[in-house]
């Protein structure tokens, strides 16, 4: 199990930025290495995502369903992936508050990893789902401008 | 513990070898020593369509000495630097870490630009190479660059180079009065990689006066020079009392510890602090004799 954790600030306060995170077509603009996003209905989405740490690289079926939504201060957020060298499921709560003008977000939560890429490197897997996190914030940071 | 179909290309010059990545993008993987790449293509965990292999590039080849400078070519393997009498003379903390990497099948394959560009968080090159101050060479399509060690290494198995960039060589600034150094490591016993590694060179003075270069791998997800054990030892004589400082300071606030079935990060924590120590009174010993 890792847990994963990290924040990132927006210039746009939390009911603006709230909505955009539920987006389909934001998410798939910002996701890194985001290949296709599909909106299933009632929170659920199904997103193919190539994602790579270094030389190890794999494209993972993500199945992604938001839970308790609480607008526009948090919801929960659950993956489940699947892919040639593991599969991992991790699950996160996503929190946004006002900080100035702008919002603080933040999201706690665990990992965790069966397959090949469990057995060898766990870690990887943390460490590509925080490059995912950062590259997502960073791309919807600058949607809706950076705190 | 087979890997996944790839094509296989053996260029003979480095343009031929830029141009291939260039054409192929990130499907493409470079070959060395094969001794990091090929372990991940047996378990797939990477599935390169293509792998440009470099043993027929003569540029990368070759250790020698360019002024205030050691130059390394990136083929050089770990054996060849360990055994060279030039990288001794100009900077033994180089011979010490190379004889430590593996066992003598990764020395006699592993390449030096192999092992850096890989970037693994428990290789021996970049405890030493953070030490010392090392540059990293890239040629990518758009021509050649510079990239300090300290700024080479950003994350696990992440570093500098982009796709498309070929390692060439890395460079070691020769001091001008020899510097004592050493490098100490515990190695995970089943695959020598460094649980913990710590290079550290002492500043000209040796014990007088108290500085010295530091650098740590193995214990974090990015291998990293001890900036506040280094600043604990300011101020007077290499004395057992600074370098205790500098050992309780090994690991800055906010480092990713890496805490795997080899070694909690409790443990990792301990012999980051034990090891400073140790190379720290290695390298003080050493300047004395």
């Amino acid at each position: 199990m890792i847990p994963l954790e990290g924040e990132a600030l927006f210039a746009a306060p939390p009911a603006e930025v709230f909505p955009r995170l539920l987006d389909p077509a934001v998410l798939k603009r910002c996701i890194p290495g985001c290949e296709s996003l599909e909106d299933r209905g009632g929170g659920r989405y199904e997103a193919v995502l190539k994602l790579g740490v270094g030389a190890v690289k794999g494209t993972f079926k993500a199945a992604i369903a938001l839970a308790d939504l609480d607008p526009p201060r948090g919801f929960s957020l659950g993956v489940d992936a699947k892919s040639l060298v593991g599969s991992g499921s991790g699950s996160v709560r996503v929190t946004l508050a006002p900080e100035g003008a702008g919002t603080r977000l933040r999201y706690a939560g665990e990992l965790r990893a069966t397959g090949v890429i469990a057995a060898v490197g766990q870690r990887l897997l943390g460490a590509g789902a925080r490059n995912t996190a950062d590259g997502f914030f960073a791309g919807l940071a600058r949607e809706v401008g950076s705190g | 513990m087979i890997p996944a179909a790839f094509d296989y290309a053996v260029p003979e010059t480095l343009d031929e070898a830029v141009k291939l990545l260039a054409d192929h993008g990130d499907v493409a993987k470079v070959l060395s020593g094969g001794h990091s790449l090929l372990p991940l293509m047996k378990l797939r965990l990477a599935r390169p369509e293509i792998v440009v292999d470099l043993r027929k590039i003569a540029e990368l080849r070759g250790i020698h000495r360019d002024g205030a400078r050691l130059v390394l070519g990136a083929a050089a393997t770990h054996a060849e630097i360990a055994a060279s009498a030039e990288v001794r003379d100009a900077c033994p903390l180089l011979v010490e870490t190379a004889g430590r990497i593996g066992d003598p099948q990764v020395r006699n394959a592993g390449t030096i630009g192999g092992s850096v560009v890989h970037a693994d968080p428990a290789a021996d090159w970049p405890a030493a190479l953070l030490a010392l101050g090392a540059t990293v060479h890239l040629r990518g399509a758009s021509g050649m660059r510079t990239v300090p060690a300290g700024e080479f290494f950003v994350g696990l198995l992440q570093s500098a180079a982009k796709t498309g960039e070929i390692l060439t060589s890395v460079t070691v600034p020769v001091p001008e009065t020899p510097r004592a150094a050493a490098y100490l490591k515990m190695a995970q016993s089943a695959s020598g990689f460094a649980l913990c590694g710590v290079a550290v060179q002492l500043a000209p003075g040796g014990g007088a006066a108290a500085s010295a270069a530091i650098g740590i791998t193995g214990v974090a997800e990015t291998p990293y020079r001890a900036a506040d054990a280094e600043a604990a030892l300011a101020g007077g004589p290499l004395d057992d009392a600074r370098i205790d400082a500098a050992a309780a300071k090994a690991v800055p606030a906010g480092a990713r510890v890496l805490s795997d079935v080899h070694a909690s990060e409790a443990y990792r924590r301990h012999l980051a602090s034990v090891f400073v120590r140790r190379a720290l009174r290695a390298a003080r010993d050493r300047a004395r004799a």
